[in-house]
């Protein structure tokens, strides 16, 4: 411990040169613009940026991309609260309570905390990244399929338990997400499934067209349905004092941010898009300790402050398995790996050994960098606040065009605007009903891994199903998703029988 | 768990009901293989018949809830403003999927601007323009100059 903490020292050394420290900034500066702009989230922000840095040595090449995925990861929150716009599939989370906080008027706390939570929740990832990164990959390699498997239907449930008002709508919504995933290639044996023959369909339905067609277009039509008095209505706009959280937000956030912070790491340490998880993680035990938990859904600050945090303590999580194992467990880890490789240097066990400057310098850079995203984005609060002062009948066409613009950008392809359009069809509609799509989104992140870990734990154990409970953690977590479903069944039934028996008292006298 | 059920709880149970038939169908025609060995169908016929439970218990659920509470009864559909709005909108979106490669970044954002503010009832013809104008300098900026976003540049080259 003492002799990382003597070479993280050495990499502030490296990261605070005039030199780094300057790409550092322009690397969070470019991601909180990229992030912040709907559609672009940090896979093809960082994809679209690796030329801009082949100039560059590999430690500040590195730097930079790595703020630009951090700073990408701020900025998506942004348009999650102002315009329930997620940019990413981590933001979706955000919407839920963040988006309601702006309706009120209190876009600023929320975006201020967002700020304040994704920094505190850094330094602490920061300091698990030196302390536990060995022995943590370690543990994570421990996860076979049937793992990652009961891990993800663990995922459903929470999920489902967090979002709307009906389990089993939920439940359904993530099956429908599910089912969308298989579209494409099927992973295991490499043949087409519900493709009709377009060569679009091949590589599956995108999964930003998706988000940005249920959430940004979605909302989008739900306003214009709105008759014009309503579309006319006053925008809640905070006044300055109201744009910085108030000591009662503090007070309340702060523990939500530590519980993120924990929960983020730990989740960050495990393959798969251990930012979604963990978000959605912290989001459902906010919501289960809040001595309000009616206020969740409706603008609770702790539904903003949690998953922040958890978001940015698994981002800063992921580069564990990357530095140390080589392994991205995270598309955007996936492309630092790229462009680590781009730049002549090979991530794994060695790399600490032969390339500590790198190694401790991007550690180093990382925390620098969350602080300049403080920094940047307190002062921003107010101007990023005032987007709301736009009148929508003005900000409606805007936003529209940016989902089209964004959502182009992804792959450069036309296809895409449909298949938002169809899910903004279809979000508007399940708007109506009640039909979250946070659950249908997370079925469509999680779909092909988890097919393809359900079908290699039945391949190793013979078409014996026992092997999800034979191995002790996929059993926990087998274990641990039965509870989330028994109790608000449970829950339910006792109230039934609360109201049947309410029902037998006394008839009231007129 | 809610409780408070309306028509459209039943409507929307009945299309997932149908995707799920859907769903199932078409995978009965993949190969499907055995757990040990699965085909591509397997999954997705695993998911198509846990949904199509799911849906048919909510469905019932929801149409016996209905039922029970009388024809009239049953929280009443939402209040719609209009849907002309909502049609302008995805018309338009599909106008820019349509028409984007054929008349380049720039002119689709425009028309897009345009199409949406009048749909919305503007009616200050100058402000919609200037509007339009903007939003469409600004976003080829950000998006073709700066960021060099290969969007297609249409007949006009724009």
């Amino acid at each position: 411990m003492l002799e990382s903490l003597q070479q993280l020292a050495g990499g502030f050394g490296i990261a605070t040169t005039v030199q780094n420290l300057s790409y550092c900034l322009a690397g969070a500066i470019v991601g909180t613009l990229i992030g912040v702009l709907p559609g672009i989230g940090p896979i093809a922000g960082i994809a679209l940026l690796i030329p801009a840095t082949y100039s560059l040595n590999p430690t500040s090449a590195i730097i930079m991309l790595a703020g630009i995925y951090y700073g990408a990861m701020y900025g998506g929150s942004t348009t999650s609260i102002l315009l329930n716009v997620p940019g990413e599939t981590a933001s979706v989370i955000t919407c839920i309570d963040g988006y309601r906080m702006a309706q009120k008027g209190r876009a600023g706390p929320a975006l201020a905390i967002c700020a304040i939570g994704s920094f505190i929740a850094g330094s602490i990832g920061l300091f698990g990244l030196v302390a536990f990164a060995p022995p943590l990959a370690r543990a994570a390699l421990a996860f076979g399929p049937a793992e990652y498997f009961s891990l993800m239907v663990f995922g459903f449930i929470v999920l489902s338990n967090v979002t709307g008002t009906s389990l089993l709508k939920s439940l359904m919504m993530a099956l429908v997400g599910l089912i969308i995933g298989t579209i494409g290639l099927d992973p295991v044996k490499g043949e087409f499934r519900f493709t009709f023959g377009s060569m679009s369909l091949l590589s599956g339905i995108e999964f930003v067209a998706v988000a940005i067609g249920l959430f940004g277009i979605g909302e989008v039509l739900s306003n214009v349905e709105k008759p014009a008095a309503l579309l006319e209505g006053k925008v809640l706009v905070p006044r300055l004092r109201e744009l910085f959280p108030s000591l009662e937000d503090l007070r309340k956030s702060i523990k939500a941010i530590l519980r993120g912070a924990g929960i983020g790491f730990g989740v960050g340490l495990v393959p798969g898009p251990a930012p979604v998880i963990a978000t959605y993680a912290s989001y459902m035990i906010e919501k289960r300790i809040s001595k309000h938990p009616g206020e969740f859904g409706h603008g609770a600050i702790e539904g903003v402050a949690g998953p922040e945090a958890a978001n940015n303590a698994a981002c800063q999580a992921a580069f564990i398995p990357l530095f140390v194992l080589g392994i991205p467990f995270a598309p955007p880890t996936a492309i630092l790996l790229g462009a680590l490789l781009i730049h002549g240097v090979t991530p794994g066990p060695m790399m600490i050994a032969e390339s500590p400057e790198l190694f401790w310098g991007v550690i180093a850079s990382m925390y620098i960098g969350n602080f300049i995203l403080l920094l940047l984005n307190l002062p921003f609060v107010p101007l990023f606040a005032n987007i709301l002062r736009i009148p929508r009948r003005i900000l409606l066409p805007l936003v529209v065009l940016f989902c089209i613009t964004g959502m182009y950008s992804v792959n450069n392809s036309v296809f895409d605007i449909w298949v938002m359009l169809l899910f903004g069809g279809l979000g508007f509609m399940a708007g109506k009903g009640k039909f979250e799509g946070a659950p249908l989104l997370l079925g469509l992140v999680l779909g092909p891994r988890m097919e393809v870990a359900f079908r290699q734990s039945l391949m190793i154990s013979h078409g014996d199903f026992s092997t999800f409970a034979d191995r002790p953690i996929s059993l926990a977590f087998l274990l641990a998703t039965a509870l989330f479903l028994v109790v608000p069944i449970f829950g339910l039934g006792l109230k039934r029988l609360g109201k049947g028996g309410s029902s037998k008292g006394p008839v009231p006298t007129k | 768990m809610g409780v408070n059920v309306n028509r459209n709880d039943a409507i929307g149970g009945l299309l997932v009901l149908l995707f799920s038939m859907l769903t199932v169908g078409l995978s009965l025609k993949m190969p499907l293989g055995t757990f040990r060995a699965a085909g591509p169908g397997l999954f997705p016929l695993c998911l198509g018949i846990l949904l199509a439970m799911l849906s048919s218990i909510f469905t019932f659920g929801t149409m016996m809830r209905l039922h029970r509470d009388g024809k009239g009864g049953g929280k009443p559909l939402e209040i719609a403003g209009s849907a002309m709005p909502v049609i302008g909108f995805m018309a338009v979106i599909a106008f820019a999927a349509g028409f984007l490669e054929q008349l380049g970044y720039a002119p689709t954002a425009f028309i897009v601007v345009m199409a949406l503010l009048q749909l919305l009832g503007w009616s200050y013809w100058r402000r919609n323009l200037a509007i339009s104008l903007a939003a469409s300098a600004v976003s080829h900026f950000i998006f073709v100059t700066w960021l060099q976003i290969p969007f297609p540049k249409g007949w006009l080259g724009l």
